[in-house]
Formats: C-alpha cells, structure tokens, sequence
C-alpha cells in the first residue's frame, strides 16, 4: 500500500513540474486586443526602426491595440507559417511574398481582403491586386495588401566610372558596352562588379536577364510553353555569366560574401563600380543614393543582347510583400486595418520615406524624395515590365536555382547546357 | 520462505514495469510513433497540412531519379572516409600518453573543447573561419603560403573535405583521445610486464596488447561516429554549408530539411526519410550486437 | 619515451590545441572590433575594443529572453529527464522481468533516430495535443528524445552495483521504490553527475525540436536564436561573433565547472557499456 503510494507521490512531483510550467507558459490573458505579426524583414537593421515607429503610430490611432511584432528568420519563414497552419494557430497578421508559390498554397488560411479593401481599391493598380490573389486570379480572393512593388536592376557608381575613363551619363547596357566598361574597370584596379555571387547576385542578374530573355511571355513558363534548354537567349545569359566569371569581373571575394547586407555595404562603401540590387526596401536607388550622393547613382534594368528578343525590359513584381490576415486570427478585423496601415496612408509614407520602398500606391509621393535616378527607373517601369520569372514558381525554387547557379559560376560543375537543362528540370518540380 | 521470495519476484516485476513505463510511454509516443508514420507518408503528397492524397510509389520513382538523392548519399559515404582517421589518431594518442605526459592536463582541457560548445555553434565558427577572405587564409598568406589559401567554402571537394576533416577528425580527437586513455586504464599492468620480458618494441605492444584489449571501445567508437555522421551532422552542416556549394555537402539528413521543411514537399521527403530508417535501422542493430556482447553485459 | 617522440607528442598535442581553440579566439576578438576594422583586419587584435556588437546582441537579437528560456525549459526538463533515465535505468540494470530484454532493446534501437526524421511528425502530434508554442511540449520532446541514451547509461551503471546490497535491502523489508531512493540512488551520485552534463549539453544545443515548437518569440531557446542569426538579413559578422560569444560563454563554465568528471575520465567511462 504504501508503496502504491510512493509510486503515486512520486508522480505527483512530476506533475507539479509539469503544471508549474504550464501555467507560466499561458499566463497574461489580455484585456486589450494583442496583434501578433509575422515578419521577416522586422530584424533587418535597415528597416526596424522604421517599423518600430509605424508600429508605434498605430498603437496610438488605436489605443486599445499591442502589437507583438515577431522577427521570424527568412530561410525558415514558409516552413514555421506551414506549420502554424497545421496547428490552427499562429499570428494575426503575416508578411507574405507576392506572386509566391507558399503563399499561394496556404490559400486556405488567408483571410479574403476584398470586401474590406472595396473603398480605396483604386489607389492600387490593378496588376497588383492581381498577383495579390491566389494563383494571379481575382476569382480566389485578394488575400494581402501589397506595401511594395519590387524589382532587379544595375546600378552604377558614377564617380568610379569617370575615375576609370568611362562616361558616366552611359549606361553599359548593351553587352558589348558591358564587357567593355568592365575591362576599362579592372584596369583601372577598380572591382567592375561587386556581390555576394554566392548567393543573391547572380539569382538577381539571371533575374534581370531573364526580363530581356521572356519578356511578356514569361507566363509561358507556367504552362510549358516556354522553358530554359529550349530557349537559346537563356543558355547565352548562362554563358554571359560564365564569361563574367571567367573575365575576372566579378569581386575576387564575392563568393565569400553573403548579399544581405555585406554585399550591399561593399557597393554603398564606393568599393565596385557596378552592382544588381533591388528596387524597393534595401538594396535600393534610395540606400545608395544616400551613401554614394544621389547624382552619383546610375542605373539600368538589363544588359541587352542580341539573342533575346527584348530589349531595356525592366524585371519586375507587382507586389514584392504586403501583409495578409489569417484565418485563425480571433482579431481579424483589427489585423486588416494593421495590413492596411502599412499600405496606406500616413503609414505607408512613413515606410516609403524612411526605407525607400517602391509603393504600388499611387496615392503615396515618391517623387519629392529628390533622387534624379529614381526618374530613370520609373521611366524604365513605365515603358516595359516583365514579371519576375521566380515568381512563376513555388518558393522553393529559388533555394534549387541558387544551387544551380554556384554549381554553373562558383563551382564550374556544370556548363550552361546542362545548367539549362537542370533549370528545366527544377522547373518541373517547382511549378505552382 | 519459498513462497515470500515468489511473493517478492512477482512483487519486482510489476514493479519494474511501474517504473519503465515513463520511458516506454515517451519513447512510443514520441520517437516510434513519428518514426513509423513516416512510411504511411511516403505514399502520399502531403504538403505539411491540409489534404493528404495516395500516390502510390510516386514519390520513391522520383527519388530514384534524384540527383540530389543520389549525391547525398555519396556524399554520406565519402564522410564515412574520415571515421579510421578519427579513431585511429586519438588511439595512438592515447597508447603514447598513457605513461602520462607533463601538460598533459592542460591539453586535455582545450582539445576538450569542442565537445562542449555544440554544433549550431561549431559550424557557424569555422563557417566564419574558412572563408575565402576569412582568418585562414589571411594567416596563410601572412605565413607566405598563398597557394594554400583556397576557396574552402566555395569547391565542392574542398568543401566536402573540410566538413569531413572538421566534424568527424579535428571536433572528435578530445574526446576520442579521453575515452581511449580511460579504457587503457583498464588494462592489465601484467600484460604489459610480460611483453617487456619478453622483449617487445613499442609497435609490438601497441598492436598485441593495447588494441586487443580494448577492442570493444574502438567499435564503439567507430559505430559512435557513423551514428554522428549519418544521423547527427545536421545542425553542423546547417550552420557550416547549408548543403553547398550545389549540393556537394548535401546529405539525407539534410535533404530530409530542405525537401520537407523548406520546400514544403513532406510526402517526398517522408520517402527520403523511409531510406534514413533503414539505414539507421542496420547501424543501430550493429550497435545493439556490439553492446550486447557477453563480456560487456 | 624517448626525446624525439615527446617532442613529436607536443607538437602533435599544440597542433589540436590550436585548431579547438583558435578559431574560437578569432570569433573572440572579432566580436570586439567594428565592422570597417574588420573588413580590413581579419586575424590582428582589434585596434579599437569596442563593445557595441554585445549591446546589439543582446538588444535586437533577444539573446536575454532566449536565456531566461533555457533557464525556465532545461532544469524544468532535467528534472523529468532524471526521473526518467534513473527510474527506467534501475528497472533494466538490477531488476528482473520478462521483457526486460526485448524493450531494452527496443529502447537502444530507438536511440539513433536523427531528429530530422521525426520532427514533422512530432511537430503534427504536439499541435494535436496543444503542444506547441507551450514549455510542456519542448519538455517531453526532450526527454522522449534524450532519456534512452541517459537509461542506456544508467542501466550499465546499475548493473555493476554489488546485488548482494540490493538483496540485503529486500530481505530487511524494503520495498523497490525505497531500494531505489534509499540505496541505489544515493549509490548513483556520481554517474548522476555525468548524466546531468550530457543531458545539459543534450538538451543546450538542440535545435530541430525547439525550433518548430516554440514559434513565439518570447519562447525560443538560446540555440535557436543563435541559428536564425544567420538565416536573418543584414546582420554582420561581427555582431554574429558577439551572439557566439553570448552563447557560447554557459557552456563553457559548464565545462569548466564539471572539469573534474571528464579528468577522471569518468565521462567517457560512462559511454563504455
């Protein structure tokens, strides 16, 4: 008997344990409405403070609201979101990637935004709602607000073009002018391109390529009616980043350095003259014409060449993120005005001022920001946009492409046919 | 009397079983359960949620036509390369240090080290090191030796290599080196006296007396070290080459990652992890003999 | 021993010494230079000491939170670990049953599974049962995943006690659960000692479990706060060194606290069989 005793007591302790922990894990229940938000950019140096503040202002507009802003890591974002789908809870409110593969499967578990944004739809163009929609189609529902419109494009720094004898109001864009300005660069002792070619650098260049490569057919990668083996402007993209490579053109360290930020400083710091970076958010006309002056900024979508059959097309996303609300959210109707906040109004131009991000709102003013470069990019958005071709797939794409892409420039494995047709078969396992 | 100690033997019993079924209850829930389930998703194209749909022997046809597949387990093999070396060099050690050594206390606290600090933190530590413009190599050149300065990191047998030679020789001589010198301990002096008589060199002693003698802990050692490096090198290689450059230090246990848990493919993957069952299966069933051997009950 | 092959030892001995430790010293001063300094002095002191990477550390990076995580989560799941491995440890090591054998093995056999095999499945069963985002959840995960090699460990120690003391305290009336407490415990102290370090070690460095269970910010663990350092843009190296120094600095007062059970070579002597 009183060893059935022990045996109990000593599993009382046990459960003293247990209790004792569960009870700390599920203290503070709230009176007041907590917002928690999903985010993988809220740690980057760059933008948190900025999002500090607008969080801050929409803790003010509503008083009653804390918001549990939550730095999630990028590489593990899908992966944990997927997870929480599958428990049935999870965040509030979560950054998604327009136009990607992951955030189009969890369709499901997004709440649909139409009614809600019915009013002020018109602010944002059409083309982007669209992508904000599941699979590009408005009949699934529109299930984010889309902040930024992203993009991939060259910029150049001017004062180091005229330092190696090139004429800075040029821009290198044809493939000739390229490998030309980057011979006159390297003489010069100067780094023609600087990166993390590990990683982002050649995923973009081969991004902006592809603008030139797929044009407005970029669609056909979906369907199969277009694809990489078979199109011979993408194998010569390949064998242009070869010859890049080979030339010595690219930084010495470059496979040694992450993109984000290193290789984004390295530019900023004057260290190379030409460099692909992004449209909105970091890595951006905005960071670079601060750092470097904002004359001295040149820039280009593309490197043109002649077996593409389009020319100066500007690679391009209609939404590059937005936030979404979830379906489990117990405070749906707070998180939408949270989605919106940062989309729209005072805000959206806080986010627009600070970081440099390109809005899709047309109501926002980014043109008064003085920056003489950002004309030649909406020039460039004007005439001729292709949407990003990663962006035709699911997200996981883009981990098999980066691999790819070391094995055909860092490692030299594989040669542009078969770096071609591997891209093919990735595709074939990747489609959305 | 008879009948108290059958009393009691009963008594023993189900107490025995009271106090296993904490671990039996975690174990099965836990580890079994999630370890055989695997199989069932095999055959489906679950994602990680929602629907769940048979796809009969889809997703092991495709696997079959992996490359990646196919790499990983080349790339698990030629690691496997590194265990004599990391078992024999902390063997010889120790046979030397075993007349014991001034400092030697002193080394052993360092080469210790590793052990302690865990492997998220180890790969991220001589991920930082090798870079190409990383510490190594600014060394190398400051020593003269710039044709050594490689591009670790960035060749795919060079980043295999150095995996191999970090994770399983260099982290493990400490603690191989340790075991081996406790084992010998054991041994009998009197073996030792003898060979002296008898006029045995230093080799002579080493490989008819040391070695024999503690032939169980060097395969332990060994099965220990195909464990690490089949079932255990995640985290390392995580923080050390996510799998890179390509895939040239991709393994199973790191594709099982990336297909399930990045691209969101948990059916695929779950085939993948039905291949890592077996091949556990048959390294644990070696470690099970080996410890089951009558002189080790 | 002759001369030559002493010298050969040390040098031997100095070469592994440097490889441990050194790249580790590189992550040290690293953490202490700026990110300009660094860019062009990778392996010199710093010329400037700085301790701005520490105070971004611990500010943006939470490294607080994730340690008073660790602090709540390991004891809380020591304990149960402990309870576990010695209960199961004395019942396979002294006692006898029929299954002994079969589930003794079963438990051994359960062992190797690397973790990757079995999160998403673990992940899909906690949430079932409310698990996840929940110290509770991380707790059993441990120790289901960690206690067969601390039973396996224990069990061998058990084993080699004398049984005449055992039997001695059954034929004075003890029961099992007072021979356990009373006897064989106490007995069990030191190799208790080892079971705590590698179950501290264990459980300090897990990452795959933790990291799909404990999705919140406020729960992570050290480990996996150190992980997501590098999956995050923009944060430098040097700034990285400085959350491995962070991280790094518990273990190795472990280590230097628990020094003595790996001089005797205890340690090792436990994973002996």
């Amino acid at each position: 008997m009183s060893r059935t005793k022990k045996f109990v007591s000593g599993l009382l302790l046990f459960g003293l344990v247990v209790a004792m922990v569960c009870g700390l894990s599920t203290v503070n229940a709230a009176k007041q409405i907590t917002l928690t938000v999903w985010d993988f950019k809220y740690a980057d140096p760059g933008m948190h403070p900025t999002m500090v503040k607008i969080d801050n202002m929409f803790m003010q507009k509503y008083p009653n609201v804390k918001v549990n802003h939550v730095s999630q890591p990028m590489d593990q974002y899908y992966n944990l979101l997927r997870a929480a789908a599958q428990a049935n809870e999870g965040p509030d409110v979560a950054l998604l990637h327009g136009g990607r593969g992951d955030v189009y499967e969890l369709d499901q578990f997004e709440v649909k935004l139409d009614k809600y944004i019915k009013s002020w739809r018109k602010e944002i163009p059409e083309d982007s709602w669209k992508v904000a929609a599941t699979k590009r189609d408005l009949k699934n529902g529109i299930k984010l607000i889309p902040m930024t419109s992203q993009g991939f494009g060259f910029y150049y720094n001017k004062a180091l073009f005229k330092k190696a004898g090139l004429d800075p109001n040029v821009a290198p864009k044809d493939w000739n002018s390229f490998l030309a300005a980057c011979e006159k660069l390297k003489a010069a002792g100067i780094v023609p391109i600087t990166g993390g070619v590990r990683d982002y650098t050649a995923d973009f260049m081969f991004r902006c390529l592809a603008a030139n490569v797929y044009g407005k057919d970029v669609y056909g990668l979906q369907n199969g009616k277009q694809g990489f083996a078979s199109n011979a402007a993408f194998k010569k993209a390949a064998e242009m980043m070869v010859e890049l490579k080979n030339k010595g053109y690219f930084d010495p360290n470059g496979a040694s350095i992450p993109y984000f930020m290193d290789a984004i400083n390295n530019f900023a710091a004057g260290k190379g003259a030409i460099f692909c970076g992004l449209l909105s958010d970091v890595g951006n006309w905005y960071a670079f014409g601060n750092a470097l002056g904002k004359e001295n900024v040149g820039y280009f979508p593309t490197i043109n060449f002649p077996e593409a059959k389009n020319k100066d097309m500007q690679s391009f996303q209609p939404v590059g993120i937005g936030y979404g609300v979830m379906t489990w959210s117990k405070n749906q109707a707070m998180a939408e005005k949270y989605a919106e906040f940062y989309a729209r109004g005072a805000g959206a131009q806080t986010f627009v001022a600070a970081t440099g991000a390109l809005s899709p709102n047309t109501s926002l003013d980014t043109a008064s920001l003085g920056y003489p470069v950002l004309k030649d990019i909406a020039g460039y958005l004007k005439k001729n946009t292709s949407e990003d071709f990663l962006t035709m797939y699911i997200g996981a794409f883009e981990d098999e492409f980066i691999a790819a892409n070391q094995q055909l420039i860092i490692t030299g494995e594989i040669n542009p046919t078969k770096y071609a047709e591997q891209m093919d078969k990735i595709a074939s396992q990747h489609h959305q | 009397m008879a009948l108290r100690k059958m009393n009691l033997q009963t008594q023993e019993k189900r107490d025995a079983y009271w106090l296993i079924t904490p671990l039996m209850v975690l174990t099965f829930v836990f580890i079994l359960f999630p370890a055989v389930s695997n199989f069932y998703y095999s055959f489906t194209d679950w994602k990680g949620f929602g629907l769940v749909n048979w796809i009969g022997f889809d997703n092991f046809s495709t696997m079959f036509q992996d490359e990646r597949f196919w790499q990983s387990i080349k790339n698990t093999l030629f690691l496997l390369l590194f265990i004599p070396g990391g078992v024999f060099i902390p063997l010889c050690l120790a046979a030397l240090l075993r007349g014991g050594l001034k400092g030697w206390k002193f080394f052993r606290g360092i080469i210790y080290l590793p052990n302690v600090l865990g492997y998220v933190i180890l790969g991220m530590v001589f991920n930082l090191f090798l870079r190409s413009n990383g510490p190594l190599n600014s060394l190398l050149q400051m020593a003269g030796l710039q044709t050594w300065a490689l591009d670790w990191l960035n060749r795919p047998f060079l980043a295999l290599f150095s995996l191999g030679l970090i994770y399983s020789i260099l982290m493990r001589i400490g603690f191989g080196t340790i075991y081996f010198l406790a084992a010998m301990g054991g041994i009998d002096e009197q073996l030792y006296e003898a060979a002296r008589i008898d006029g045995a060199g230093w080799w002579t002693t080493f490989w008819k007396i040391t070695l024999p003698s503690i032939r169980f802990n060097i395969e332990f050692l060994v099965v220990m070290s195909v464990i690490e490096n089949v079932a255990r090198a995640f985290s390392f290689i995580y923080a050390f080459s996510h799998g890179g450059p390509g895939y040239s230090t991709y393994t199973l246990e790191y594709g099982l990652y990336s297909l399930g848990f990045i691209n969101g493919k948990m059916g695929y993957a779950s085939a993948w992890a039905v291949v890592l069952f077996f091949i556990c299966s048959i390294i644990a069933i070696m470690q099970i003999r080996l410890m089951r051997r009558p002189e080790n009950e | 021993m002759n001369k030559k092959i002493k010298v050969t030892i040390y040098i031997v001995l100095i070469f592994f010494a440097l490889v441990s430790i050194y790249p580790l010293y590189h992550v040290f001063i690293t953490s202490f230079k700026q990110l300009n300094e660094y860019a062009n002095n990778r392996v010199l002191l710093p010329v400037h000491w700085v301790i701005d990477n520490y105070k971004v550390a611990i500010e943006q990076c939470h490294l607080l939170y994730y340690f008073l995580n660790n602090i709540i989560l390991i004891p809380a799941a020591m304990v149960f670990y402990l309870f576990v491995c010695i209960m199961a440890g004395f019942a396979f090591g002294r006692l006898r049953f029929r299954l002994r054998l079969p589930l003794f093995l079963i438990v051994l056999f359960l062992m190797i599974f690397p973790q990757m095999l079995l999160s998403m499945q673990i992940f899909q069963l906690c949430a079932k049962f409310h698990l996840t985002n929940n110290y509770l959840g991380v707790i059993l995960v441990w120790t289901a995943y960690f206690a067969p090699f601390g039973t396996y460990i224990m069990a061998s120690y058990f084993n080699t006690l004398p049984y005449e003391i055992i039997e001695s305290g059954r034929i004075d009336g003890a029961n099992t659960w007072s021979i356990l407490t009373r006897i064989a415990t106490p007995m069990a102290l030191p190799m208790m000692g080892i079971l705590i370090i590698i179950g501290f070690q264990s459980m300090w460095n897990e990452l795959p479990f933790s990291l799909l269970l404990l999705q919140r910010m406020e729960m992570r663990t050290v480990t996996i706060g150190i992980a997501m350092i590098q999956g995050e843009y923009g944060i430098p190296d040097t700034t990285q060194s400085a959350v491995i120094m962070i991280a790094a600095l518990i273990p190795m007062l472990v280590f230097v606290f628990f020094q003595k059970y790996i001089a005797t070579g205890a340690f090792s002597g436990a994973i002996k069989g």
